[in-house]
C-alpha cells in the first residue's frame, strides 16, 4: 500500500511536467486555430481574424494562457474545443469509449492468439511449425498499419464485400451488438496482427528461456507429466516479459491508432488527436494528452503490481 | 478469480464496453440526436418506418466541405447546409455564366443608383415546423449573426459593412441594422452607404434562420448543440437523426413549397480523408463523393458510376511578396510567367483537367480575348532576367521556397514540373508543404521572409480587391491602377458597362503579371448510377447552388 501511494505521489509532478511540455510543444506549432478556421480559398479581412482571436483569449501571453488552462483543470474543468465548442471531457469520454472498443478487441486478440501460438511454438522449437509462425510475425511487425488497413479493407470490403468500409454502424439500421461486431470486425482483425506478431515472439523467446532452466529439467526428471511442465513450470516462469509486453502496448489503448481509425472512419482517439492536431485545438490536444500521460502512468503502475500477481517471489517494498 | 485469469478481465471489459457502445451514448445531447416525433408510439419506436430510398454521400469531402460544421462559420459547407437551410439566392446549376438564380427571393431590383434594394421573397415558404417564413426572419438572421460578439466568422454577406447601420450595430453602438427594412412579409428592403449594381451577388450566403426556433444566443452560435439536435430550415430536408463523428440523417420536408423530396432519407456521412470516402464509394457503402482529378480518372468508363465535374472556380497562383523590392521589376515577374511550360502541365500533369487563366478571374466570360498567354519561352525568361540583372535586380541570395498548402500528389507533381522549368531558366526554387495553420504563418505573419507561395483563391476580384489589389493591401503591392480599375468596376451601372471594366481589371494582371496566374483545376463527385436526376457541382465552397435535391431517387 505504501508502495502504491508513493508511485502516485511521484507520478503528480511527473504529470505537471509533462503538461508542460506539451502546451509548450503544440504552441510553439507554427498558427493557431483562428488560421485553421480560414478557408484560403474564400479568404477572410485581418480585423475579422484578430477579432476571433480575442474571443478565444489567444492574445493572452503563453503563461497566462497555461496558468489559466491548469487553474481549469484543477477545477476538473478539461475547457471547450475552439473547433467546435464542444465540452473537452465529454467528447474524451465518448472517444475514450470508442477506442477502448477498437484497441481493446484488438488486444484481446492480439493476447489470445498471440500468446497461444507463442506457447506453441516455443515448445516446438526449429520445427516446421516454429518458422512457418516466426516467419508469419515478422511480417506482423514489419507492415505499418496503414498499409495492413488499406489492404484489408480493399480486399475484404471493395473486392469481396464481406465487410463495411468503415464507420461503427449500418446507417438506416438500429444500432445493435451484432451490427457493432460487423464493423469492428476488419478494423480490429487488422490492429491485431502488429499486437499479435509481437505478443508471439516475445512468448517464444520466454517459453524457450524457461526451458532450459534448471528448475523445468528437475520437473521433467521426476516424471511430471509434458503439460504439466509446460504450463507450470514454463509458462508460469515465462510470463513475467510477457505482462511487460502487455502493460506496455496498453497506452495505446487511450491513443489510439491513428491510420486505421482514419482509414475505417472509427470515431476514436486517434483520428480525433489527428483532428485536433491540424485544427491546432489546443484545449482538446491537451485534453488528449493529459489523459494519455495519465493512462501511461496508471498502466505503468499496474503493470508492476500485476508483476506480483504472475511472480508470487516479488515483494514490494 | 480473476487473479488467475487476467485475460478474463480484458475481454469482460471489452465486451462491456462493446455493449456500451451500442446502447445510446450518455454523452452530451448531439452526440446521438434523432429529430422528436409527434406522436412516438412504443412500436414505431422499436421498429422505424422501412427507408426505401436512401442516399448516403460524403458531401463534405473536399475543400468545399465543412463536415459538422454549422452555418455562418467558415463560408464552406454549403453543399450540405442547403439541404436543411434556404439562402435568399445561390448559384445556378454550374455558374459558368456567373448567374445567381431565386432560392428564398423570387426577384430583386436596385432602386437608380443601385443604393436600395429590394426583394421580393417567395410565397408560401414554412420552416420546417410548419412556421410561415417571412422577411422578419432575414432582419433577425442578420441582426443576430452580426451582434458584437457573435460567434462567427463569415457573416453570409459580403461587404455587409456597405449597409447602412451594420457597422454600429455591429460595434454595439446601435440597436438595430436601420439598413434593412422589413416591408411587408414577403418583401424585404436592404439600404446601402455606397452604390452597388451587383449588391445581390453578395447575399449568396446569407441563410435565413428562424428566431422563433432558436434558443441560444448569438455568442453561442458556433458551440450550440441546436444544429445537430434540433436544426429547423427552410430546405428541402428536414433533420432526422445525427450520429457525432459519424453521419446526419435528413428526411422529406413535407412543407417544401416545390413539393416533398422523394428520397425517404438523404445521408451525410462524416470521413476524414478522401481515400476513406473512394474507398467506401467502391464498396458500396455510400452513393456519393467528392473526389480529386487524379481519383476521378480511376472511373472514366465505369459504366457502375456517374461522373461530375466543373471548374472549381478557383485560381490556383503564385502571391509575391512584394515588401521585397525584387518583385517589383515587372521582368522578374514575367521572367517567371515565360519560364514555366504552363501548356506542358495542363496536358501532362493535369492530363486536360484545368483550364490556364489570364488573370486571377476564375470566369472565362470576363477574360480579354487579347491576353497574353505567356507561350513557354525560356530564352525569353532568361533574357529579362539578365536584363533585370543588369539594373542590379536579381533573384540570386533570397529565399525561394515556395510554401503550399495544397499537399495532394498532384501539387507535389505540379510543383516539380515548375521547380524544374525555373532551374533551367537559373531560378533555383524549393517547394515546401505545410499544412494550413503553419501555411498562414509563413504567408502572413512572417512578412518579410518569404517570396513566393503557391495558393488557391476563389471567388473572383471581388472577394480579395480590398485585402489583396488597393490601398494596405498584405503583399506590399503599390499599384495605383488598381484603385481606379476596381473603382470602375464598383461604377458600372449595367451588366455591358460591369463586364467590361472588370475584363480591364483581368487585362491589367495579365499584363503586369502581378502574380503569375496559373489554372482553374476541374474538381469532381462520383455518384452510382443507382442514383437518379442527381446533380453535383463542385462550387468554392460548396455552393450553395441549385441541385434540385427534392428530384433525386434512388432506382
Amino acid at each position: 500500500m505504501q508502495y502504491f501511494l508513493r508511485r502516485v505521489l511521484i507520478n503528480i509532478p511527473v504529470l505537471f511536467l509533462v503538461t508542460v511540455v506539451i502546451f509548450l510543444l503544440i504552441n510553439l506549432a507554427p498558427g493557431d486555430p483562428v488560421d485553421f478556421f480560414v478557408n484560403e480559398e474564400i479568404g477572410i479581412s485581418k480585423e475579422d481574424l484578430d477579432f476571433v482571436r480575442a474571443r478565444f483569449g489567444l492574445d493572452d501571453p503563453l503563461p497566462v494562457r497555461y496558468a489559466k488552462w491548469l487553474g481549469q483543470v484543477a477545477r476538473g474543468d478539461l475547457g471547450f474545443r475552439f473547433k467546435n465548442g464542444d465540452d473537452v471531457a465529454e467528447v474524451l469520454v465518448i472517444r475514450l469509449q470508442r477506442t477502448f472498443v477498437l484497441m481493446g478487441t484488438a488486444l484481446v486478440i492480439g493476447i489470445t492468439v498471440g500468446v497461444t501460438f507463442g506457447i506453441f511454438i516455443g515448445l516446438r522449437q526449429y520445427s516446421i511449425w516454429d518458422f512457418t509462425f516466426t516467419g508469419l510475425s515478422f511480417v506482423g511487425i514489419s507492415m505499418p498499419a496503414f498499409v495492413a488497413g488499406i489492404f484489408g479493407l480493399y480486399i475484404f470490403s471493395v473486392q469481396l464485400g464481406w465487410f463495411p468500409s468503415g464507420g461503427m454502424r449500418t446507417i438506416g439500421k438500429p444500432e445493435s451488438l451484432l451490427d457493432l461486431l460487423y464493423h469492428l470486425a476488419l478494423p480490429a482483425g487488422t490492429l491485431a496482427i502488429f499486437n499479435l506478431a509481437t505478443f508471439m515472439r516475445y512468448t517464444r523467446f520466454s517459453m524457450l528461456e524457461a526451458r532450459g532452466e534448471d528448475y523445468v529439467r528437475t520437473a521433467k526428471a521426476k516424471g511430471l507429466r509434458p503439460n504439466t511442465v509446460a504450463w507450470r513450470h514454463i509458462f508460469r516462469n515465462a510470463l513475467l516479459p510477457i505482462v511487460t509486453v502487455v502493460g506496455l502496448s496498453l497506452p495505446s489503448l487511450v491513443a489510439g491508432a491513428l491510420f486505421t481509425e482514419t482509414i475505417y472512419s472509427w470515431p476514436g482517439m486517434g483520428a480525433l488527436l489527428v483532428d485536433a492536431v491540424a485544427a491546432r485545438d489546443y484545449p482538446m490536444v491537451m485534453g488528449i494528452m493529459l489523459i494519455t500521460a495519465l493512462i501511461v502512468l496508471t498502466a505503468n503502475l499496474i503493470t508492476d503490481l500485476a508483476y506480483a500477481v504472475a511472480d508470487p517471489r516479488i515483494r514490494y517494498e | 478469480m480473476f487473479k488467475r485469469k487476467p485475460l478474463s478481465l480484458v475481454a469482460v471489459l471489452v465486451l462491456a464496453l462493446l455493449v456500451g457502445c451500442t446502447a445510446p451514448a450518455a454523452g452530451p445531447a448531439a452526440e446521438e440526436a434523432s429529430a422528436p416525433s409527434a406522436e412516438p408510439t412504443a412500436e414505431a419506436r422499436e421498429e422505424p418506418a422501412a427507408v426505401e430510398q436512401m442516399l448516403i454521400g460524403g458531401f463534405d469531402v473536399g475543400p468545399g466541405g465543412d463536415p459538422q460544421g454549422v452555418l455562418y462559420n467558415n463560408g464552406a459547407g454549403n453543399t450540405w447546409f442547403v439541404k436543411l437551410f434556404t439562402p435568399l439566392i445561390m448559384m445556378d446549376e454550374a455558374f459558368s455564366e456567373h448567374t445567381s438564380e431565386a432560392a428564398l427571393a423570387v426577384r430583386w431590383e436596385p432602386n437608380t443608383d443601385a443604393t436600395v434594394w429590394t426583394f421580393h421573397l417567395r410565397e408560401g415558404v414554412k420552416w420546417h415546423d410548419g412556421e410561415d417564413f417571412t422577411a422578419s426572419d432575414l432582419k433577425w438572421t442578420a441582426e443576430f449573426v452580426s451582434a458584437p460578439q457573435a460567434a462567427v466568422t463569415h457573416y453570409g454577406i459580403n461587404q455587409a459593412n456597405q449597409i447602412v447601420g451594420w457597422t454600429e450595430y455591429n460595434s454595439g453602438e446601435a440597436d438595430e441594422i436601420v439598413g434593412i427594412r422589413v416591408v411587408d412579409d414577403l418583401t424585404l428592403e436592404i439600404e446601402l452607404t455606397v452604390p452597388n449594381p451587383r449588391f445581390y451577388d453578395s447575399l449568396r450566403g446569407f441563410y435565413a434562420l428562424p428566431e422563433h426556433a432558436i434558443d441560444f444566443t448569438s455568442t453561442e452560435i458556433f458551440s450550440s448543440d441546436w444544429w445537430f439536435t434540433s436544426p429547423i430550415g427552410t430546405g428541402p430536408f428536414k433533420f432526422d437523426s445525427y450520429a457525432k463523428d459519424q453521419f446526419m440523417a435528413l428526411a422529406p420536408n413535407e412543407f417544401y413549397w416545390d413539393g416533398a423530396p422523394e428520397l425517404d432519407q438523404l445521408v451525410n456521412r462524416y470521413f476524414v480523408d478522401e481515400t476513406a470516402a473512394v474507398l467506401a464509394l467502391e464498396s458500396g457503402d455510400i452513393d456519393f463523393t467528392y473526389v480529386s482529378a487524379d481519383v476521378a480518372s480511376r472511373f472514366e468508363g465505369n459504366p457502375d458510376y456517374q461522373i461530375f465535374s466543373g471548374p472549381s472556380f478557383v485560381t490556383n497562383m503564385f502571391n509575391y511578396n512584394y515588401q521585397n523590392e525584387v518583385w517589383t521589376d515587372k521582368r522578374i515577374r514575367q521572367a517567371i510567367m515565360y519560364g514555366v511550360d504552363r501548356e506542358s502541365i495542363l496536358r501532362d500533369v493535369f492530363n486536360g483537367t484545368a483550364q490556364a487563366t489570364p488573370c486571377q478571374d476564375p470566369y472565362p466570360q470576363f477574360w480579354p480575348e487579347d491576353a497574353n498567354d505567356y507561350e513557354y519561352n525560356p530564352q525569353l525568361a532568361r533574357e529579362l532576367l539578365a536584363e533585370a540583372a543588369a539594373d542590379g535586380v536579381t533573384l540570386e541570395g533570397i529565399n525561394l521556397d515556395i510554401p503550399t498548402y495544397y499537399t495532394s500528389q498532384l501539387a507535389k507533381d505540379i510543383l516539380t514540373v515548375i521547380q524544374a522549368n525555373l532551374t533551367d531558366i537559373g531560378v533555383n526554387v524549393n517547394p515546401t508543404f505545410l499544412d494550413v495553420p503553419t501555411w498562414r504563418t509563413v504567408v502572413d505573419d512572417n512578412a518579410a521572409e518569404w517570396n513566393i507561395a503557391y495558393r488557391g483563391a476563389g471567388g473572383g476580384p471581388a472577394s480579395h480587391s480590398p485585402i489583396w489589389y488597393v490601398e494596405d493591401n498584405q503583399w506590399g503591392l503599390d499599384d495605383p491602377n488598381y484603385a481606379e480599375l476596381f473603382a470602375a468596376m464598383d461604377a458600372a451601372q449595367t451588366p455591358e458597362e460591369y463586364k467590361t471594366a472588370r475584363t480591364a481589371l483581368c487585362k491589367h494582371q495579365n499584363e503586369e503579371a502581378t502574380f503569375a496566374y496559373w489554372w482553374v483545376s476541374t474538381r469532381y463527385g462520383i455518384a452510382s448510377v443507382n442514383v437518379e436526376d442527381f446533380h453535383y457541382f463542385p462550387a468554392p465552397g460548396g455552393g450553395p447552388f441549385v441541385d434540385r435535391s427534392q428530384e433525386w431517387n434512388m432506382k
